[in-house]
C-alpha cells in the first residue's frame, strides 16, 4: 500500500470541541463555512466542493426545504373543498394540501438535512487533520493525490458511493415514509387528496393491541404459516438446489452442461407468467386433473389449490420448482471452489461419497452461504409473488379478518388491507411489528453465524 | 478527507432532490395559484355562449379502453365544431376503464381530465376527492338516463359524479338446442331437465362476488339498508339469506351444474357441454370468429334475463348489482368546464348510439331515448342486458362497499370448493360475513 | 463364475442384477391387473395385445420382449462380463424401465383397448405382476449401471428433467394451439399453428408486444450490467477490504430491505417524479440499480473462498486495490459473476408489481411482463391465452441464449485456475 495516514494519537483527544478549541481561525470557520479550513490548507479543490454542497443545501432550504419541515408538523392543514364559480355555473374543486406527499417531501428534507450534518462532521474533521499535516511540515494531500487513494486505500468509498446513495433514495427514505405512516390516521375515511391526515402518536398501536379477537385470530395464524412457509421454502429449494447441483457435477456425468440448460429454461420463463400457468394447470378442470381422471390416477379433481392442507403443500412444491434451479445455479458456482485437496485426503481416508458430502461439502456451503440463507428466509417470509400470482391467498377463511387466505403470508395479508380498505396507517403498523420480528431475528442469527465469526477461515 | 465518497453522494442527492422539494410542497402552494389562473380566463369564455370570444387554446387528455380509440377521436372532432370558443388539443391515450382508477390513484396529475370508471369505484373515488362533480346543465343530463342509472353516479352529498353511458351486468346465455325459451324463465325448470351424460345444465361464477349476490337479493335480503346508503346495515344473515345461502349449497352439489371460473363455461358453452351461463356482452366475442362464443354457437346462441328461483317458497327473479361504464372527470383538472361539457358530449345520446354501432365497440347504451331503437330490439344480447338492468339492484354507492367484496367471496369459495357451509353452521357463518362487511377498521 | 476382472466394470453387481431381471420375468406370470375380481394376467394381456387394441397395446409386448431380453443379456454378462456387453444391457434395462414407466400412465388406454377387464379400469388396479416387474425394473437398472461403472445420477436427471419441463412442455404445446380457450380438457391440441407468434408482433395497434419486447431487453440489458457492477462491487469491498462500520454496514444492508416492499412504491413512484423519471425505462434501471446492493451475499460468500494470499502477493508487487478487483478477484470469480449477470437479467423480465404501476398510461414503454399481465385480464383471457403463452416463450429465448453463450465461462473453477 502506497500511503497510509498516521491516525491521531489516542491521547489526543477527538471530539468536535477539542477540535474547535486546538484548531486555528480557519478550522473555527469551517463549522460555519464548509471547506473553509480545506482551502486554507491548500486543499482547494476539495474544500470549493464542500462550499458548493453547503451553497445548494442552503438554496435548497430557501426554496422549499424549510416549507416542507414545517408542513411535516401538521401535515397540511387545507381541506380540498367545492366552490360554485358564478361566471362558469359549474361547481369547482379547490385543491387542499396533500398529507401523503407532505409527509413524503418532508422525510426527503430530513433525510438531506440529516446527510448535510454528517458532512459537516466529514469536512471539519477533514479540515483539521489538512491544518495538522502542514502543522507537522508535511503537505496535505493534493487533490489528485486523494483521487488515487480512492483507487486503493479508500476504494470502499469510491466502490459504495453509487450503492450507498441508491440505497438512501429508493430504499431508505420510503422505509422512513412507511414507517411514519404508521404513526397517523391514514386510513379508509383520510384519503388523501380529498382528505387530510394527520398524527395520532401510538394510537394506532394501542388499537392493534386492545382490537379483538377478531385481528388476533388472524395474526396469529397467518404469522403461523408464514414461519412455516419461510423455513420449508427455504430449506427445501436450499437442499434440492444443492443435491441436483451435486449430481449435475458429480463424475461421469456427461453433457452437464445440457442438463443445466435443462433447469435453466424453467428460470428462463418468467416466474410470474409459470406460476399463472401452474395455478391453471392445477386447477379443478386443469390439465393435471383432466390427465390424473384420463389415465385412471383419481376418480374426481385433486383439491390442489382449494383444499387447505392440499394447497399450503401445493405452494412449497410449485416453489421447489421455480426455486430449486435458481439455487442449483448459485451452489454450482461455489461448489467449483471447494479445492480438490480436501476431497483427495478424504478418499485417501477411505471416507465415502455421504461422509463426504456431510464432513467437506456441506460445511464448505453452509459456512459460505449463512448470510445468503438468512437473506433467503427473509425473502421467503415476504415472498409476495409466489403467493400472490399462485393463490392469491386461497382458500380464504371465514375465520380469519375480512377474509385473509389460509395461503396467505403475513406480506399478502398487508396487501389485501391495503388494496381492499385502504387502512395504509394499520398497514404500516403491521409491517413495523414483521419488520421488528424479522430485524431482530435476522441480526441475532447474522452475528450468531460462524461466517460472521469467521470470516476468513477459508482465505 | 473522512469521506470523501459521502461528500460526493450528498452532494448528489442534494441537487437532484432540490427539485422535487419545490415542486412537492407546491401541492399546497401552488394550487391556489392555478385555481386562480384558470378562473380568470373561463370567466371570458362563459357557458359555451360567448362564441364572438377570440377561441382559447386548451388542452384535454382523454383515457379510453383500446377499442375505442378511433370512435373517440371522431367524437372528439364533432365535440371541436360544436365549440368554437375552444381550440382543444387533445391527449388521447389508451387506459382500459379497469385500470384508469388505479392510475389515477397512483398520479392525479398526470391522470386523464376525462376518463371511463366503473360506477361501483366511483364512491371510492369521491371519498378520495378524486373526481369533480358534474354540475353544467345537469338537470338536462340527468334526464338522459333511467333512475337505476343516475343513482348508481351520485355521491351521498346528491351531485353527480359520473355519467353512465353503458350498462355493465351480466345475464345468462343459454344453447337453444338444449333449452326452449319457456325453460330459461325458471332456475328449477333448468335444473329438472335432463340434457343428456356429460352435459351441465347451469352454470355460474358462485366464488365471485359479483355473482352470488344475486340469490341474496332475490330473496329479498339488502346491503346497506334499503336504499344502500346506511353503512351499519346488512342482512344477509337474516331468514331470507340463509334460505338463499341453502338455495346455493343445493345448487353447486347438485352434479349438473358445474361453478364457472377463468372462462371455463364459455370453453364447456362452446363445446355443447353446457346448457346455460352467466356473463355479459364482453363473453360474446366477433361473430365472425368461429373460436369465440357467438361464432361457435350461431344462431343456436341465445341470451335472456337471469332466470327466477323459489327461495322459501316464494318465486322471485335472480337480481344483481346494477353496474355501469361511465364517465367522469377528474377533480383536479385545470379545465373543469371543458372537461365536463366533453365528457357529457362523450356520454350522450348519439355518442351512445355511436358506441353501439361501433363493431369494434358494441356498447349498450343507456339513454332512454335510445330504448325504442329496432337495432337495439332485435340484438338479443343487448335486449337481455337491458331486460336485466331492469331486475337488478343498484350497487350501493357508499365507501363500505369495499368491505363487500372479500368477505361474499370467502362465503362463496366455502361453498363451493370446500363444502365447508352446512346446516349446522349457516347461520353462524353469514353471521361472520355480515361483521366482516360492516367492519369499519381498527381505529374506526 | 467370474475368474478373472475386466477393467471398467464392477463384477460383483453383475449376479444381484441377474437376480432383479429373473425377478422381473418370475413378475410376468403373476396378475397384470384385476378390476371386480376378474384379474388377468401379464402374458395373456401380452398375447392380446397382438390382436389389436389402443396403440398404447404395444407396451406390453415390448417390455416384457426387453424383460427377457434383459435377461439374456444378464445371463451373457455374469459368465462372460465385457464393457461393451455390460452397456447393451444397460440399454435395455433402461429401456425396460421406461416402458414399463410409460404404462404406468398408459395403463387405462392399455387395459381398456384391450378389453379383458369389465368396467373401466383405474391405475389402483393394476396387481402384483405389475409392480413387481417396475420395481424389478428399476432397481436392475440401478445394479446395472452401477456394474457398468455409470453414474446413477442419470436416472435421477432423467426424472427430474421430465418433471422440471412438464409445465414448459404445456406452455409450448399451449403456444402451438389452433384452439384458443383458457381450460381445454385435453394434452394434445386439435390444431397446431404458428399465428400465436405471428399475432404477438402483428398486432401493433392494441398490442404492442415488439415495442415492449425491445424496451424490456433495453431495461434488461441495462439493468443487468449496473446490478452486477454494482453487487461484485459491494461484495469485492466487504470481502476483500476492512474498514470502519463495514459490519454495521452489512447489517443495515441485511434489515432494510425487510420493509414489504409494495407499501413503499407510491413513495418510490413519487421521488421518481420528483427526479424527473417517472414513466419512463430509465426509471425501472434506476430503481433496480438503486436496490442491487442488497443481494450480496452469494457474491461475498464467493470472494471469501479466494485465499487472502493472492491479493498479498500483488499487493507487493505494487498493484491499487482496484488492479486486486479488476485483474484478480473478477477474473477468478467467473461462475458467480454469470449467476448474478442472469439472475439480474431475468428480473426484468419478470418484475410485474412495479412496473404496472410506474408506467401509467404510456403504453409504449412498458415492459413485457406488464403486457403479458395486461393480457390475463378476465376478459381477455379467453381469446389470448394462446398469445400469452405464445409470449411467455419468446420472453424465455433471450434468456435461454445468453446462459447457453455464458456457461462457456461458468465451468472453470478457481481451484482449477489458482493451481494452474
Amino acid at each position: 500500500m502506497a500511503t497510509k495516514k498516521n491516525p491521531p494519537a489516542r491521547s489526543e483527544k477527538n471530539g468536535l470541541i477539542s477540535v474547535f478549541r486546538r484548531g486555528d481561525i480557519f478550522t473555527r470557520l469551517s463549522f460555519i463555512i464548509f471547506g473553509a479550513a480545506n482551502m486554507a490548507h491548500k486543499q482547494i479543490i476539495k474544500g470549493t466542493v464542500y462550499l458548493v454542497i453547503e451553497a445548494a443545501y442552503i438554496v435548497y432550504m430557501a426554496v422549499g426545504g424549510v416549507h416542507n419541515l414545517i408542513m411535516l408538523t401538521t401535515l397540511g392543514t387545507r381541506q380540498q373543498g367545492m366552490a360554485f364559480n358564478e361566471a362558469t355555473g359549474i361547481v369547482e374543486m379547490v385543491q387542499g394540501d396533500n398529507s401523503m406527499l407532505i409527509l413524503l417531501w418532508g422525510v426527503v428534507t430530513c433525510v438531506l438535512t440529516f446527510a448535510m450534518i454528517a458532512l459537516w462532521i466529514v469536512q471539519i474533521y477533514s479540515g483539521d487533520l489538512a491544518r495538522r499535516t502542514e502543522a507537522e511540515g508535511k503537505k496535505p494531500l493534493t487533490f489528485v493525490q486523494d483521487v488515487r487513494e480512492l483507487f486503493d486505500s479508500h476504494i470502499y468509498r469510491l466502490l459504495l458511493a453509487i450503492p450507498v446513495a441508491g440505497l438512501l433514495v429508493f430504499t431508505v427514505m420510503p422505509l422512513i415514509y412507511m414507517i411514519l405512516m404508521a404513526f397517523t390516521n391514514y386510513d379508509q375515511t383520510h384519503q388523501p387528496p380529498g382528505n387530510l391526515f394527520t398524527w395520532v402518536g401510538l394510537e394506532n398501536f394501542r388499537a392493534l393491541i386492545s382490537s379483538g379477537a377478531d385481528l388476533s385470530a388472524t395474526f396469529w395464524p397467518v404469522l403461523g404459516w408464514t414461519i412455516v412457509w419461510g423455513f420449508v421454502a427455504t430449506f427445501s429449494c436450499y437442499f434440492g438446489g444443492m443435491i441436483l447441483a451435486m449430481i449435475i457435477n458429480s463424475k461421469g456425468i456427461r453433457g452437464k452442461k445440457i442438463w443445466r440448460t435443462i433447469f435453466v429454461i424453467t428460470m428462463a420463463i418468467p416466474s410470474f407468467i409459470s406460476l399463472l400457468v401452474v395455478r391453471t394447470m392445477l386447477g379443478d378442470k386443469g390439465i393435471i386433473n383432466v390427465l390424473l381422471q384420463q389415465l385412471g390416477f383419481t376418480s374426481g379433481a385433486l383439491p390442489f389449490l382449494t383444499d387447505v392442507t392440499w394447497a399450503r403443500c401445493t405452494v412449497i412444491i410449485v416453489n421447489l420448482w421455480v426455486g430449486i434451479p435458481v439455487t442449483m445455479l448459485m451452489v454450482t458456482g461455489i461448489l467449483m471452489n471447494i479445492p480438490d485437496d480436501l476431497y483427495e485426503s478424504a478418499r485417501i481416508d477411505g471416507a465415502s461419497p455421504v461422509m463426504q458430502f456431510v464432513k467437506i461439502t456441506f460445511p464448505y456451503m453452509w459456512f459460505i452461504t449463512t448470510p445468503y440463507l438468512i437473506s433467503n428466509l427473509i425473502g421467503n417470509f415476504n415472498n409476495f409473488g409466489v403467493i400472490y400470482f399462485l393463490t392469491g391467498g386461497a382458500p380464504s377463511s371465514l375465520q380469519y379478518y375480512k377474509g385473509a387466505g389460509k395461503t396467505d403470508l403475513l406480506v399478502t395479508w398487508l396487501y389485501k388491507l391495503t388494496r381492499d380498505s385502504k387502512d395504509f396507517n394499520l398497514a404500516a403498523t403491521i409491517g413495523i411489528v414483521i419488520f421488528v420480528i424479522s430485524a431482530a431475528f435476522s441480526l441475532y442469527s447474522y452475528s450468531r453465524s460462524k461466517s460472521m465469526q469467521e470470516e476468513e477461515s477459508f482465505q | 478527507m473522512k469521506k470523501f465518497a459521502a461528500t460526493v453522494l450528498a452532494l448528489a442527492t442534494a441537487l437532484s432532490l432540490v427539485a422535487c422539494g419545490g415542486g412537492g410542497t407546491g401541492s399546497g402552494g401552488d394550487a391556489t395559484a392555478a385555481q386562480g389562473g384558470t378562473a380568470a380566463p373561463q370567466s371570458d369564455a362563459p357557458a359555451g355562449q360567448g362564441a364572438e370570444a377570440t377561441p382559447e387554446a386548451i388542452n384535454l387528455k382523454v383515457w379510453i379502453p383500446e377499442e375505442e380509440m378511433e370512435l373517440t377521436q371522431q367524437l372528439c372532432a364533432a365535440f371541436d365544431e360544436a365549440h368554437p370558443e375552444w381550440t382543444i388539443t387533445y391527449d388521447i391515450s389508451v387506459t382500459g376503464i379497469d385500470e384508469s382508477v388505479n392510475s389515477l390513484e397512483t398520479d392525479p396529475e398526470l391522470a386523464a381530465d376525462v376518463m371511463q370508471v366503473p360506477s361501483g369505484s366511483v364512491a371510492q373515488c369521491v371519498n378520495e376527492g378524486l373526481l369533480l362533480p358534474i354540475t353544467y346543465d345537469i338537470d338536462n343530463v340527468k334526464s338522459l338516463y333511467g333512475e337505476g342509472a343516475v343513482s348508481a353516479v351520485t355521491g351521498d352529498d346528491g351531485y353527480i359524479y359520473a355519467l353512465p353511458f353503458s350498462p355493465n351486468s351480466f345475464f345468462m346465455y343459454y344453447n337453444k338446442d338444449m333449452y326452449t325459451e319457456d325453460e330459461v324463465q325458471s332456475l328449477e325448470t333448468m335444473m329438472a331437465k335432463d340434457l343428456g351424460d356429460g352435459v351441465y345444465n347451469f352454470s355460474c361464477d358462485m366464488t365471485n362476488s359479483w355473482y352470488i349476490e344475486s340469490w341474496f337479493f332475490a330473496a329479498g335480503c339488502t346491503l346497506f339498508g334499503e336504499n344502500g346508503t346506511d353503512p351499519t346495515q346488512c342482512d344477509f344473515n337474516s331468514e331470507a339469506g340463509v334460505a338463499a345461502t341453502k338455495y346455493i349449497i343445493d345448487l353447486v352439489n347438485n352434479p349438473k351444474y358445474i361453478e364457472d371460473g377463468d372462462g371455463l363455461a364459455g370453453t364447456l358453452m362452446k363445446e355443447g357441454t353446457l346448457g346455460a351461463m352467466c356473463s355479459g356482452t364482453w363473453a360474446m366475442g366477433d361473430p365472425s370468429d368461429p373460436t369465440s362464443l357467438s361464432g361457435a354457437l350461431g344462431d343456436k346462441l341465445g341470451a335472456v334475463p337471469l332466470p327466477t328461483v323459489v327461495i322459501n317458497g316464494k318465486e322471485s327473479r335472480l337480481s344483481n348489482f346494477a353496474d355501469y361504464k361511465t364517465i367522469a372527470v377528474k377533480s383536479s383538472t385545470t379545465q373543469p368546464l371543458a372537461a365536463q361539457m366533453l365528457a357529457e358530449w362523450l356520454a350522450n345520446a348519439d355518442s351512445q348510439l355511436a358506441r353501439y354501432e361501433d363493431p369494434a365497440v358494441q356498447a349498450t347504451p343507456t339513454a332512454l331515448s335510445l330504448m325504442d331503437n329496432e337495432k337495439l330490439a332485435n340484438d338479443f344480447a343487448t335486449a337481455a342486458l337491458l331486460a336485466q338492468t331492469e331486475y337488478a339492484t343498484p350497487q350501493p354507492n357508499i365507501p363500505q362497499i369495499a368491505n363487500y367484496w372479500t368477505p361474499m367471496q370467502t362465503l362463496g369459495e366455502s361453498i363451493c370448493l370446500r363444502n365447508e357451509v352446512n346446516d349446522a353452521n349457516i347461520q353462524e357463518t353469514l353471521d361472520k360475513v355480515v361483521s366482516d362487511i360492516l367492519s369499519t377498521g381498527l381505529t374506526g | 463364475m467370474m475368474k478373472k476382472a475386466v477393467i471398467g466394470l464392477r463384477q460383483q453387481y453383475l449376479p444381484y442384477a441377474l437376480g432383479f431381471s429373473a425377478l422381473g420375468i418370475v413378475g410376468m406370470f403373476l396378475p397384470l391387473a384385476s378390476v371386480g375380481g376378474k384379474s388377468v394376467s401379464v402374458l395373456s394381456g401380452v398375447l392380446a395385445a397382438f390382436s389389436g387394441g389402443s396403440p398404447f397395446s404395444w407396451l406390453l409386448p415390448a417390455a416384457a420382449a426387453l424383460a427377457i431380453a434383459s435377461l439374456a443379456l444378464g445371463i451373457q454378462n455374469v459368465f462372460r462380463p465385457t464393457v461393451a456387453g455390460a452397456r447393451i444391457w444397460v440399454l435395455a434395462a433402461a429401456l425396460n424401465a421406461a416402458a414399463m414407466t410409460v404404462l404406468l400412465f398408459a395403463g387405462k388406454s392399455v387395459v381398456d383397448g384391450l378389453g379383458l377387464l369389465p368396467g373401466s379400469f383405474m391405475v389402483r388396479n393394476f396387481g402384483a405382476g405389475y409392480w413387481l416387474m417396475l420395481a424389478a425394473s428399476f432397481i436392475l437398472l440401478v445394479l446395472v449401471m452401477r456394474a457398468a461403472k455409470l453414474n446413477v445420477g442419470y436416472i435421477v436427471l432423467t426424472i427430474l428433467a421430465i418433471i422440471w419441463l412438464f409445465p414448459i412442455l404445456w406452455i409450448f404445446l399451449t403456444a402451438l394451439r389452433k384452439e384458443t380457450g383458457y381450460y381445454v380438457g385435453y394434452f394434445i391440441p386439435r390444431g397446431f399453428t404458428l399465428d400465436n407468434f405471428v399475432n404477438l408482433f402483428n398486432n401493433a395497434s392494441v398490442l404492442p408486444f415488439g415495442r415492449w419486447y425491445v424496451n424490456t431487453l433495453i431495461v434488461a440489458g441495462c439493468g443487468c450490467l449496473i446490478n452486477a457492477a454494482i453487487i461484485l462491487s459491494v461484495a469485492f469491498v466487504l470481502s476483500r477490504t476492512r474498514f470502519k462500520g463495514r459490519t454495521t454496514f452489512m447489517k443495515i444492508l441485511m434489515i432494510i430491505g425487510m420493509f414489504p416492499g409494495f407499501m413503499s412504491m407510491l413513495a418510490v413512484y413519487n421521488i421518481l417524479k420528483g427526479l424527473g423519471l417517472n414513466q419512463s425505462l430509465l426509471a425501472l434501471i434506476v430503481v433496480g440499480a438503486a436496490g442491487a446492493a442488497m443481494g450480496y451475499h452469494v457474491c461475498k460468500g464467493f470472494f471469501d473462498t479466494i485465499p487472502k494470499a493472492l491479493d498479498e502477493a500483488a499487493t507487493l508487487d505494487g498493484a491499487s486495490r482496484w488492479q486486486i478487483f479488476t485483474r484478480i478477484t473478477i477474473p477468478l470469480s467467473k461462475p458467480i459473476a454469470i449467476y448474478t449477470l442472469l439472475t439480474n437479467f431475468l428480473g426484468a423480465w419478470s418484475d410485474y408489481i412495479f412496473p404496472s404501476m410506474l408506467f401509467g398510461d404510456q403504453q409504449s414503454n412498458y415492459t413485457v411482463a406488464v403486457g403479458l399481465y395486461w393480457m390475463t385480464d378476465f376478459r381477455r383471457i379467453d381469446s389470448y391465452y394462446t398469445q400469452f403463452a405464445a409470449g411467455a416463450l419468446v420472453v424465455a429465448l433471450p434468456i435461454v441464449i445468453l446462459f447457453i453463450c455464458l456457461q462457456r465461462f461458468y465451468v472453470e473453477g478457481l481451484s482449477g485456475s489458482v493451481k494452474g
